[in-house]
């Protein structure tokens, strides 16, 4: 602005020519300027306004706790439970802990009552961590509940304590115990004493086993040489060739396994795409 | 002197150019400060139970103290959030002001910016009631601070 009028001024002493030329100079020379302002505002607004990477992971999820733990009365108290939904990435679990800002004891001043977190009112110990395996769009809930001491002899008040509910996603457990669940997966990779690998997907539908794939030396095998079975706690994969029968059984609740006749060695076993195989052992 | 005024007039232009992109440059860098929006009204239910959103893992971009992110108070909480992440064996990184039910942080600035690497860190979450804000049950959740 003070530009604008210094410029008026010049102008009226040096003639009307000059103060059109003047004036169209000044107005090309803002003009100018802008364009270059706004050349570099353009150029460095990006790098500020969108400072970071996307935000989340890919597991992501919500959990549900109780806002308040309502005492009506001695014993237990059920509250709705610990809830979650989400996703969870593959061979992931959920784990949610409580801990209490008072040591577990509703405190009034000086004065404290007793309680504890439990799943049932017929919980003689206290449940403190509880674990979701998979989730979904749909609430998964874990029951949940306080037992608080009797409270007969104390004096009125407000017994307040505070439960922070800490979360983490950790990896999941699995051992291949777990294959005898409904709708399990069982990835077996093992070689034959002539070098040939092998490797069979199986699923477990209500404790029958099914092959979804196997592959034989790299090649889609032929179901009709392929046999699995299970009974009880004992898996059978068995594949008849020309230089013998490649077999192995597993003991599922031991995480043994036996190899006969023509196997070699086992490469890989995987439950539900986690890989345990270090998990396993040649029984003895 | 008619020869001269060009060059008087090119230090005002440049002048004004500077003054001018540093102003931007100040506003653009003023808004560094967090960030929150809005996604949904509030819709409160019964206040019985509180929706805590949790994460894994968070990406931060390196030697930066804003970062984008997405931290939400469900639209169906009856309570309001104040959010610590702090690292792990460290000092909070950045405390927000309380979130209310249907609002996200969008973009929050932290005390110091970080170098590339994985950092353990929670996101410790206390919840007020919308009624008389007195303290609710509270939230953790452990994650890993991806910086890139």
């Amino acid at each position: 602005m003070r530009i604008a009028e210094k410029s008026e001024r010049t102008t009226r002493e040096k003639g009307e020519f000059l103060m059109k030329h003047k004036t169209r100079t000044k107005a090309m020379s803002w003009l100018l300027s802008l364009a270059l302002t706004g050349a570099l505002t353009l150029g460095l607004l990006p790098a500020i306004s969108s400072p970071a990477l996307a935000a989340e992971g890919d597991t992501s999820y919500t959990i549900t706790i109780p806002s308040t733990l309502t005492v009506a009365n001695k014993g237990w108290n059920a509250t709705d439970g610990i809830s979650a939904t989400g996703t969870l990435a593959d061979g992931k679990k959920l784990t949610v802990t409580a801990t209490s800002a008072n040591s577990w004891a509703l405190k009034s001043g000086e004065n404290s009552v007793g309680y504890k977190l439990a799943t049932a009112s017929t919980d003689t110990e206290a449940t403190t961590s509880w674990t979701f395996d998979s989730l979904s769009s749909t609430a998964a809930t874990k029951p949940m509940g306080i037992i608080v001491e009797n409270y007969d002899n104390k004096p009125a008040g407000t017994y307040q304590d505070t439960v922070t509910f800490t979360a983490s996603v950790e990896a999941a457990n699995v051992s291949l115990s777990d294959f005898k669940e409904n709708g399990a997966v069982l990835q077996v990779a093992f070689k034959q004493t002539d070098g040939k690998p092998l490797s069979v997907t199986l699923k477990n539908d209500s404790g029958t086993v099914s092959c979804t794939e196997y592959k034989f030396n790299g090649y889609n095998g032929s179901m009709q040489q392929l046999t699995v079975s299970l009974s009880g706690d004992k898996l059978t994969i068995s594949k008849k060739g020309s230089t013998g029968t490649a077999q192995l059984d597993f003991d599922l609740n031991n995480s043994t396994y036996s190899m006969v006749q023509v196997v070699k060695e086992v490469t890989a076993v995987s439950v539900n795409g986690i890989d345990i195989t270090s998990k396993l052992s040649a029984a003895n | 002197m008619k020869g001269r005024e060009p060059m008087t007039r090119k230090p005002n232009i440049l002048a004004t150019f500077l003054v001018l992109a540093l102003a931007l440059l100040l506003t653009a860098c003023g808004a560094g400060g967090d960030k929150v929006e809005r996604f949904a009204e509030a819709n409160p239910g019964s206040g019985e139970n509180i929706a805590i959103p949790g994460y894994e893992k968070l990406s931060f971009a390196a030697g930066k103290t804003a970062q984008a992110v997405n931290l939400k108070n469900p639209a169906e909480n009856a309570c309001t959030f104040v959010l610590t992440l702090t690292p792990e064996d460290g000092e909070a990184l950045w405390t927000g002001e309380a979130l209310s039910p249907g609002e996200a942080f969008t973009r929050i600035t932290l005390s110091k910016a970080l170098d590339v690497g994985e950092y353990g860190a929670t996101l410790h979450y206390d919840c007020f009631s919308l009624n008389d804000n007195t303290p609710l049950n509270g939230a953790e959740i452990k994650l890993t601070l991806s910086v890139h």
